[in-house]
């Protein structure tokens, strides 16, 4: 009884463990730079889903403040010689001001204009970035000193790091998803009028969620420009860091807590491996195809993702796309 | 007027958008621990006034008093946290979230856990279907269970009035009989009710007052069982002024 206990509140911290511990076994830079990538989405991936599955709205804004981290990180080190190491968490709170900014704006009207906002968003920033030609260097790009350490070992404060931010969204949607706020952004997804006559602050918790929410794309962003040892336009605004998460959270499965880590360990591996394994001149296309089939089957046949259809499948539901099916339409005006 | 009315309605005024008035001039006084039936026929304003005296739609003219204090135009929130909530026509509960989960969200705005906790165990006793199906999602419970959830949630901020839109509604008879006898229980113990039923014989059967709303204003009111034999209100609303069975007198009021 008490050993499953224990096992039911200690399993977590057995594949943190394994993680944490494997880049003592493993020393090939192929799979140490997956898993860095894969902890890197599925943060991300977890912080896009406190604002696209708890509350419901769904961001495209997310490689902006992505890219906006990487600028600042690399900024900070060559203006004011602050390592990214250091300035990585202080980049990130920066960036939540500037979504709180943003979804004040886009926040007070309702579902659909959000998304194009953040969109747009992801725009300026990205012409912000070509056209300021004396802070970004524009298309050329900015280079960033390398690490002064070993070449076998200048993977390793990287994959600690974006390990460490995982584990750091992890615990803070879990704490979301058990709080009175978390119950409002569920509420709020579910019926965002009835949460409000309920007395749930919609438009603050709105803004709330999208200011946490992209805290880690930023941090993310700025780890990643130190990585490459170099920021440009493209590479920091690619749309496909957009794209990736939602994606990853689609699979897994939207609003919980697990789906989003599942679906970054699925996804990014998978997208990986195909591209390695494929000859290298369809490989960079290929594997976007690939990813556009995964996700295809899974909208097609689970369109829940894998947690919740899981799930349902347990309690012998339908699962969610039946019930909402069988929801009544909205009441009429009399 | 008298401290006994716990909603005034004076010459109120309301629509929607940019269209016509839907209530033109209601005047209705609602007395504490009534349990008044609103029926009409369709478009008669009877929705309207749910949405207008709960801050769903804003009155264009007149006042609405709940317990002396003025809620015309007030945001639905903070009528609800002032003690009167409503239950919506069809089904409100949050589909996706538990049974729990949705009482829950009545104690929002509750910032006492200890009141909050009362307030659960109060709901769980009158609607044990709460305690029976607590981790079950919503959205896969019947109408009239789904129903009593969302009483229940009504119930949670200690509201003093709940106002109801045709909870029996596509329910099965015997579903809507305890939806019925759940309202007589709240009643009972003490909170104001306000139905609008378009079952005019059930409504004005269970409760205790009546009143007929037609085209935007009150036209009748009166004790329920007898507006049931008014003959205008039979013409109207019970089909044909002939012979009709006798009501059923209002169920034995249970005790909670």
């Amino acid at each position: 009884m008490t050993g499953a206990a224990a096992l039911q509140r200690w399993w977590p911290w057995v594949p943190l463990l394994v993680l944490v511990l494997l880049p003592v076994g493993i020393r090939e830079t192929f799979y140490l730079d997956l898993l860095m990538t894969t902890f890197m989405y599925a943060a991300i991936t977890l912080g896009w889903d406190i604002m696209g599955g708890y509350a419901g709205y769904v961001s495209l804004g997310t490689v902006g403040f992505y890219g906006l981290g990487s600028y600042a990180g690399a900024l900070l080190l060559l203006r004011f010689n602050i390592p990214v190491f250091v300035s990585a968490p202080f980049i990130g709170v920066l960036c939540s001001l500037v979504g709180a900014g943003l979804g004040w704006i886009a926040l007070r009207t309702r579902a659909a204009a959000f998304v194009i906002v953040t969109l747009t968003f992801t725009s300026i920033v990205q012409l912000l970035a070509l056209n300021l030609k004396g802070l970004t260097n524009g298309s050329s790009g900015l280079y960033m000193p390398l690490l002064t350490l070993p070449n076998n070992l200048i993977l390793l404060p990287f994959y600690y790091y974006m390990l460490a931010l995982l584990v750091f969204a992890y615990f803070v949607s879990r704490a979301i998803r058990g709080s009175k706020f978390g119950l409002g952004l569920i509420a709020i997804r579910e019926e965002e009028e009835k949460a409000e006559g309920l007395g749930v602050d919609t438009s603050l918790y709105k803004i709330l969620a999208f200011a946490i929410s992209v805290f880690f794309a930023c941090v993310a962003g700025a780890l990643r420009a130190q990585y490459l040892n170099y920021v440009d336009p493209d590479i920091a605004f690619d749309l496909f860091i957009t794209l990736s998460p939602i994606v990853m959270a689609l699979v897994g499965g939207r609003g919980t807590l697990i789906g989003p880590l599942l679906g970054a360990f699925l996804v990014q591996p998978l997208s990986q491996y195909l591209v390695f394994l494929l000859p290298s001149s369809v490989a960079g296309q290929l594997h976007l195809v690939a990813l556009g089939v995964v996700l295809l089957l899974v909208v097609l046949f689970m369109p829940d993702g894998i947690v919740n259809a899981y799930r349902s499948a347990r309690a012998g539901g339908s699962g969610w796309r039946g019930r909402r099916q069988t929801a009544p339409p909205a009441e009429a005006a009399p | 007027m008298s401290s006994g009315n716990v909603l005034e309605m004076r010459q109120l005024f309301a629509g929607y958008g940019s269209g016509g008035d839907i209530l033109r001039g209601v005047d209705l006084q609602i007395e504490e621990g009534d349990f008044m039936c609103l029926i009409g026929p369709n478009g008669a304003g009877k929705s309207t006034l749910l949405r207008t005296i709960s801050g769903l739609v804003k009155p264009r003219q007149g006042s609405i008093q709940f317990r002396g204090q003025e809620i015309g135009g007030l945001r639905p929130d903070r009528v609800f946290r002032l003690g009167l909530a409503h239950v919506p026509q069809g089904r409100s509960t949050f589909p996706d979230m538990s049974v729990w989960e949705n009482v829950l969200m009545g104690a929002y705005t509750l910032h006492d856990r200890r009141i909050r906790q009362e307030r659960l165990e109060q709901a769980c006793a009158m609607f044990p279907i709460v305690e029976r199906q607590r981790n079950k999602v919503a959205g896969l419970l019947s109408g009239g269970e789904q129903k009593q959830v969302e009483m229940a949630r009504a119930t949670m901020t200690g509201a003093r009035m709940i106002l109801l839109d045709e909870p029996t509604l596509g329910l099965e008879p015997r579903a809507s009989r305890t939806v019925v006898e759940k309202m007589q229980e709240l009643n009972a113990s003490g909170v104001t009710i306000l139905l609008v039923e378009q079952n005019a014989r059930t409504g004005l059967a269970a409760s205790r007052t009546g009143c007929v709303m037609e085209l935007g204003r009150i036209k009748l009111q009166g004790h329920g069982p007898t507006l049931l034999q008014d003959p205008e209100v039979k013409r109207l609303y019970l089909g044909q002024g002939g012979t009709m069975t006798a009501p059923r007198p209002p169920t034995g009021q249970v005790v909670a």
